[in-house]
């Protein structure tokens, strides 16, 4: 084994993540290379001295009181985050007098039928609901700001800053006209699955490109995200809100590309079709 | 219902037994975070509320650490972040690629393995520092891998998010962690080695999962 693949886990094997197979031949590696032992012990240290350095920290004596106090004086909980003595939706249970027995039973078969509509139309929900998540994460990753792996790139470091680590090509798109400014790119997940998250600032808002192969598990289709809301180039660009944004999705070559921004949605709408990958 | 129960125990009071081990933890956690005392001790006293009236929701037999520190991190996230971000996205520590070989390992060892134990309070502060400098989702690696020991599915738990960003984030913490350390170490004089330049090559190795490693070993085998 060469260093390369103890270097990437590191991490792991200091903090005991890795199966025993893997244990044993990283153990066996670090045997034999005193370069990877010297890193293997630094990063130890480092591990211990930070647990070191942290773990005296004691709450203040008036915290535990205030805390029993604040518990004491809370209502009693009766599960459900509902506290007792909380109103609360209930299915109310009470017996009908014999005589309204047959209109209750009429409109028991009539919630029946109707029921069996409701089945038939959420098999489109169920759909829906199997891609939302991956709206979600989409939004996510453009609300929660987090902090750019590359800084400033030029569309050549993007690519070659997730070669390697995404199994498809990131490129940068490009906006044309619209004037939108790469900030940074960030390494994240949509799904379970790797994605690359694209940041632009466009006429002072905030737009994240996240580009991401789409997983096996899930089908990208009308029959999942509904019409599509335009077609350019013989792509199709879907549309789906998510906790007030809204985020735009068309696929090129495979790799789905989903954009959102601080912008409104025709804004949004006008920047996806302007968008292009070279 | 969790039923961690003793006789002729009150479910607060059972409540109180179990969780108030962790309030320790839970506070370094939360002064960490937030670099306030004061508004540590609010977060912690929200947490018990919320975990008390969320009680009938902790499954026994799971790690109540894990559980208590996943409602502080969600109290952490909703309540305060939202109101205390002052921190950019693309300012900041977490702007540049974080590379390995950011010094010598000699320079470590001057750091690390300092002669005698005189040095280990200046390493303490050296390392509050500059955790306080990382970023809040680093910090957060760091205090649950290193401080609280949570293992990754837990932390995946508590943060919301694969194991595999789990991985990375705190690869990168730690990193960074080295770096803002021996940047202020060398500043102080306490190491005598220049930082060397960060080696450009290396970003290729970000951690992934671990059954990729296994599944290449696989094809090449």
């Amino acid at each position: 084994m060469n260093c390369t693949p103890f270097r990437s886990y590191l991490d792991a094997f200091l903090d005991g993540e890795v199966d025993p197979t893997t244990q044993i031949e990283f153990e066996r590696h670090v045997a034999s290379c005193a370069h990877c032992q010297e890193e293997l012990h630094v990063a130890r240290t480092l591990k211990r001295e930070t647990k070191l350095a942290l773990s005296n920290e004691r709450a203040p004596d008036g915290l535990r009181q205030r805390i029993e106090a604040s518990l004491a004086a809370a209502p009693i909980p009766i599960g459900e985050g509902r506290y007792l003595g909380e109103r609360r939706p209930l299915i109310r249970v009470t017996t009908l007098p014999a005589r309204y027995a047959l209109p209750v039973a009429a409109a028991a078969i009539f919630t029946m039928v109707m029921g069996g509509f409701y089945v038939r139309k959420s098999n489109s929900a169920a759909a829906e609901a199997s891609v939302m998540p991956i709206f979600q994460d989409v939004v996510r990753l453009h609300s929660s700001q987090l902090p750019s792996d590359v800084q400033n790139p030029r569309q050549d470091q993007v690519v070659s800053y997730f070669r390697g680590k995404v199994e498809f090509p990131v490129r940068p798109a490009d906006f044309g006209p619209e004037h939108a400014q790469l900030l940074g790119a960030r390494l994240s997940n949509v799904g379970a699955r790797r994605a690359a998250a694209l940041y632009y600032e466009v006429g002072g808002r905030r737009m994240t490109v996240v580009v991401f192969a789409p997983p096996t598990t899930v089908t990208f289709d009308e029959s999942t995200l509904g019409h599509p809301i335009f077609r350019s180039h013989g792509r199709s660009f879907f549309r789906q809100r998510v906790d007030g944004y809204s985020v735009h999705m068309m696929q090129h070559e495979g790799v789905t590309y989903a954009l959102t921004g601080d912008m409104d949605e025709s804004r949004l709408q006008h920047l996806a079709e302007a968008a292009h990958v070279y | 219902m969790a039923v961690l129960g003793r006789k002729n125990e009150t479910p607060r009071a059972e409540f109180e037994r179990e969780s108030l081990k962790h309030l320790d933890a839970l506070y370094a956690t939360a002064l960490r975070l937030l670099r306030n005392p004061s508004d540590a001790e609010d977060l912690v006293q929200d947490t018990y509320l919320k975990a008390h009236r969320f009680y009938d929701n902790f499954e026994a037999g799971t790690n109540m650490k894990a559980w208590l520190f996943k409602i502080q991190t969600n109290t952490f996230i909703n309540k305060y972040r939202r109101t205390t971000r002052e921190r950019s996205v693309f300012d900041g520590i977490g702007k540049d690629p974080v590379g390995e070989g950011v010094m010598s390992n000699s320079a470590m060892r001057q750091l690390l393995d300092p002669v005698g134990t005189m040095m280990t309070p200046i390493i303490s502060d050296e390392i509050r520092m500059a955790l306080d400098q990382l970023p809040e989702d680093y910090r957060l690696m760091v205090l649950l891998a290193d401080v609280e020991e949570l293992s990754y599915k837990e932390i995946a738990e508590v943060v919301g998010c694969p194991i595999g960003t789990v991985m990375s984030r705190l690869h990168r913490a730690r990193k960074q962690l080295q770096i803002s350390l021996f940047a202020h170490a060398a500043e102080m004089g306490l190491v005598k080695e220049p930082i060397e330049p960060v080696s450009a090559n290396v970003e290729q190795d970000a951690p992934i999962a671990l059954d990729a490693y296994r599944r290449r070993k696989m094809d090449v085998g």
